[in-house]
């Protein structure tokens, strides 16, 4: 037998459908298409990546009780590898990607990394970059590469030929992008 | 009972519905705000200030001015008093968008 009742459950029916309707239009408008405008989060991701890369290889493994000055006792990976005589980028290039692969996890082969080391002479800005290193990726410039930078200090650098043992704050720029 | 069940349903799809623009949001906060440059030069002038407390610790301040400039489209400068027994240290950085100052001892 039907009563009253009928009257609710047809409320009830409709004010549910209508609810189910909304919520089927909410979940299909919460779709979001990734378009080219939004590279900034991949971007994001990788620049963040070089970051930390670049902080933990300009961080001292440990303290070296054995150096004589606080800069040796503290001596982080990026201080000791600059200071280093630059003039043949090979072998620097060489064991700075390496390391690079090795903190940013060495599954992601895609990384491509490239390096360029700015200094002040006194008067202008000098560059020693990794264009002449047989191991560096071909850079283009086309790439679509995020720059991460980190202010290293060489207190006894061995380049420049012309002046070296000069201590200096370099700027290096390390250029990521992904094929 | 189909009303309490849709009103749930309505509510999770609510939270579907705001969750894709977190990632957005967090992505476009971070890129603003110059978080890992000014840790670095914060990083830079502490090292500087460790190793030469005693003699000219402001002398690299033309360097990274330049540089700065050049590379960084940014301002930075830093002042380290090296009078003062806990070497106050003032640090700029403006890239145009962000402007930060600090000061540590």
């Amino acid at each position: 037998m039907v009563t009253d009742e009928a009257q609710l459950y047809t409320i009830e029916g409709i004010s549910a459908a209508l609810l189910m309707v909304i919520t089927a239009y909410l979940i299909l408008s919460s779709t979001s298409i990734l378009t080219p405008g939004d590279t900034h989060i991949s971007d994001m991701q990788l620049e963040q990546l070089g970051n930390d890369v670049l902080k933990m290889m300009d961080t001292a493994e440990e303290f070296d009780e054995t150096g004589v000055t606080i800069y040796e006792k503290k001596q982080s990976y990026l201080e000791e590898e600059l200071s280093k005589d630059l003039s043949n980028p090979n072998s620097f290039t060489t064991d700075f990607i390496d390391k690079f692969r090795e903190y940013a996890g060495d599954d992601d082969k895609k990384v491509k990394v490239f390096l360029v080391t700015s200094y002040w002479d006194g008067s202008e800005i000098k560059t020693v970059g990794c264009w002449d290193a047989s191991v560096a990726p071909p850079f283009t410039g086309r790439d679509h590469y995020v720059t991460v930078t980190r202010w290293v200090h060489l207190n006894d650098p061995a380049w420049p030929a012309w002046d070296p043992g000069h201590a200096k704050t370099v700027l290096l720029e390390v250029y990521l992008w992904r094929d | 009972m189909a009303f309490i069940i849709s009103i749930t349903i309505f509510f999770l799809a609510l939270i579907a519905n705001q969750s894709t623009l977190v990632g957005k949001t967090t992505a476009e906060a971070v890129l603003d705000f110059p978080k890992n440059d000014i840790q670095d030069l914060k990083h830079e002038i502490l090292r500087i200030r460790e190793v030469y407390a005693t003699e000219n610790p402001n002398d690299f301040n033309d360097a990274i001015q330049k540089i700065a400039i050049a590379k960084k489209s940014s301002i930075l400068h830093y002042s380290i008093d090296t009078s003062d027994i806990s070497l106050k240290t003032q640090i700029y950085f403006n890239n145009g968008i962000t402007e930060y100052n600090e000061i540590y001892y």
